[in-house]
């Protein structure tokens, strides 16, 4: 007979920087703005003190009411004017307002923990950004928490994620997301997002490798993952890869690129490694 | 440590992608009526530990999707993970799911679906990871609880206004352990209008009704007037250990008062 930590309280989940109070689309707590493009704003607190020991986060981001913007946002650890990036530069976009993305990041975090959250934009006017974190004491079919995530691609300078240029009917060039990683990995998820200022998308499909290995001798482990460019929400489809048991050791050049079916746009793509 | 990727002991396939050519799958021959199945792979050339799924709904707008995944030769085709539940409102939408769900190697891997519409256009994309994460053990079957194949959706949700939570919807009862949940949330089948745009805080209990226990409390979604449909098309798989026999309910609030509904469908990993 199976254990069912539910009927114990040994499964819980937890929810922090939820607002119930705002009528205008929105039920998450508002970041500070930066003060310029393409820099950090200040840490503001999401989770006074963590009530569990958590094995996963969720990360809830929605943008309500600017468009054609990308984000980096940060998760940071720590007692205030002391925090710690625990998540760096998790990719966001928004093509028209209303979106919503979430990041399952499978990290154990201990109880008691401080967290906050900041975050950067390539164009801080009229910004808005909103945030709420789902703390989970679990972990997926059996696997161990992970206790650092390593961000691969991020592009601090504009906002975004290493551009890619897919071409139409055949696969494009590589971009390198890192020349050589820092840390192993044993999971990971992707992001999409728009492209330096392209915020007017056509409505194309694409297939993108991720691969490891030297230049010019890649070796795909991810093969034709669908992507789609949304010519309504102007926005890249999916925003985030379900967590995939894809494990790359330290020291490899990894690598991505792509097809479109149509007239195609370039593509902002950054992996987050788990270890 | 053992590095896989570097010795053949973790492959990905992906099936029915790649070339510019995503596969496209049979269309029903009417509304709310299984089409034929669409053949993926004829044998699956590694053995699976994990599947990825991806469901695009291109080109017809207002519509509902539940769409299965099969194995097994012509004719004798078997469902191993039924009714993948997507929507489309006024622009194409890519849902992803993963299920760490084990299937043999030879495997041949079909794919059929319905549509609340008679004309609909379903593309699906499938990838078969030959290892899961470290220390993992993949699932052998996936229950699908709240589908209603009568409108191709799922089960009804009428959030509360201003905030408020509204009644709990019961999805079903689990007919098997459940270790694994995965979420599904589409407009409910006819409504494609977002009149206003809102954000919903979804709670998914377990128990009998008037004694719901809530387990995943406050998921936030948004409804856009922008795209007609939930925003939120990226769900994880929760982790929840829950028994056989137990209902499944789901609430939620809006923050507006004037409140759009939508359907949910549940899916559970089980042994």
């Amino acid at each position: 007979m199976a254990d069912f930590p539910f009927r114990g309280d040994g499964h819980s989940y937890k929810d922090y920087g939820k607002v119930v109070t705002d009528s205008v689309a929105t039920t998450m707590t508002t970041l500070t703005a930066p003060t310029g493009n393409n820099a950090k704003g200040d840490w503001l607190e999401i989770v006074p003190s963590l009530a569990i020991n958590a094995k996963a986060l969720m990360i809830h981001t929605l943008q309500a009411t600017v468009s054609g913007r990308s984000y980096l946002i940060d998760i940071g650890i720590g007692t205030a004017g002391n925090e710690v990036v625990l998540a760096a530069n998790l990719l966001v976009t928004i093509g028209t307002p209303t979106t919503s993305k979430i990041f399952h990041l499978p990290l154990l975090v201990p109880a008691y923990s401080r967290l906050s959250a900041r975050y950067q934009t390539e164009d801080i006017t009229n910004d808005d950004i909103r945030l709420a974190i789902t703390a989970i004491e679990g972990t997926l079919w059996g696997n161990p928490s992970f206790s650092r995530m390593v961000t691969i691609g991020a592009v601090t300078a504009d906002s975004g994620g290493t551009g890619i240029t897919p071409v139409n009917g055949s696969k494009g060039n590589y971009a390198a997301l890192t020349a050589s990683s820092s840390q192993d990995i044993f999971a990971c998820i992707i992001a999409f997002c728009n492209s330096g200022a392209d915020y007017t998308l056509n409505d194309t499909g694409y297939d993108v490798d991720l691969s490891i290995g030297p230049a010019s001798n890649e070796t795909v482990i991810l093969p034709d993952i669908m992507v789609h460019g949304n010519s309504v929400r102007n926005a890249y489809e999916p925003p985030i890869t379900p967590l995939l048991p894809i494990q790359i050791p330290a020291g490899s050049r990894i690598a991505a690129r792509a097809s479109g079916s149509s007239t195609a746009d370039p593509i902002d793509i950054v992996l987050y490694g788990f270890n | 440590m053992d590095w896989p990727l570097y010795g053949n002991g973790q492959q990905v396939r992906g099936l029915g992608v790649g070339g510019n050519a995503d596969t496209t799958l049979t269309a029903p021959a009417g509304a709310n009526a299984k089409a034929a199945w669409t053949q993926l792979t004829a044998s699956l050339s590694i053995p699976g530990q994990g599947v990825m799924v991806c469901l695009f709904a291109s080109t017809n707008t207002a519509r509902t999707y539940l769409v299965d995944i099969g194995v097994g030769p012509a004719n004798s085709e078997q469902v191993v993970i039924a009714n993948l539940l997507t929507t489309l409102g006024t622009d194409g939408n890519y849902r992803y799911f993963y299920f760490p769900l084990s299937i043999p190697q030879s495997s041949r891997i079909v794919a059929r679906y319905q549509s609340n519409s008679a004309t609909s256009t379903m593309i699906v994309g499938l990838w078969v990871f030959s290892q899961g994460i470290i220390a993992s053990s993949p699932y052998s079957r996936i229950e699908t609880i709240g589908a209603d194949t009568s409108d191709s959706g799922g089960t009804q949700v009428v959030p509360g206004a201003s905030h408020t939570k509204g009644n709990y919807a019961v999805l079903g009862t689990t007919t098997r352990d459940i270790y694994e949940l995965a979420l599904a949330t589409a407009n409910s089948a006819g409504d494609y209008t977002v009149g206003t745009s809102q954000t919903h805080a979804y709670d998914i209990a377990i128990g009998p009704t008037g004694s719901e226990r809530i387990i995943i409390p406050d998921l936030l979604a948004p409804m856009s007037t922008v795209t007609d449909a939930v925003s939120t098309r990226n769900w994880p798989t929760f982790p929840v250990h829950i028994p056989a026999r137990t209902q499944i309910s789901m609430r939620a609030q809006s923050s507006q008062a004037s409140v759009e509904n939508f359907d949910a469908v549940v899916f559970g990993c089980a042994i």
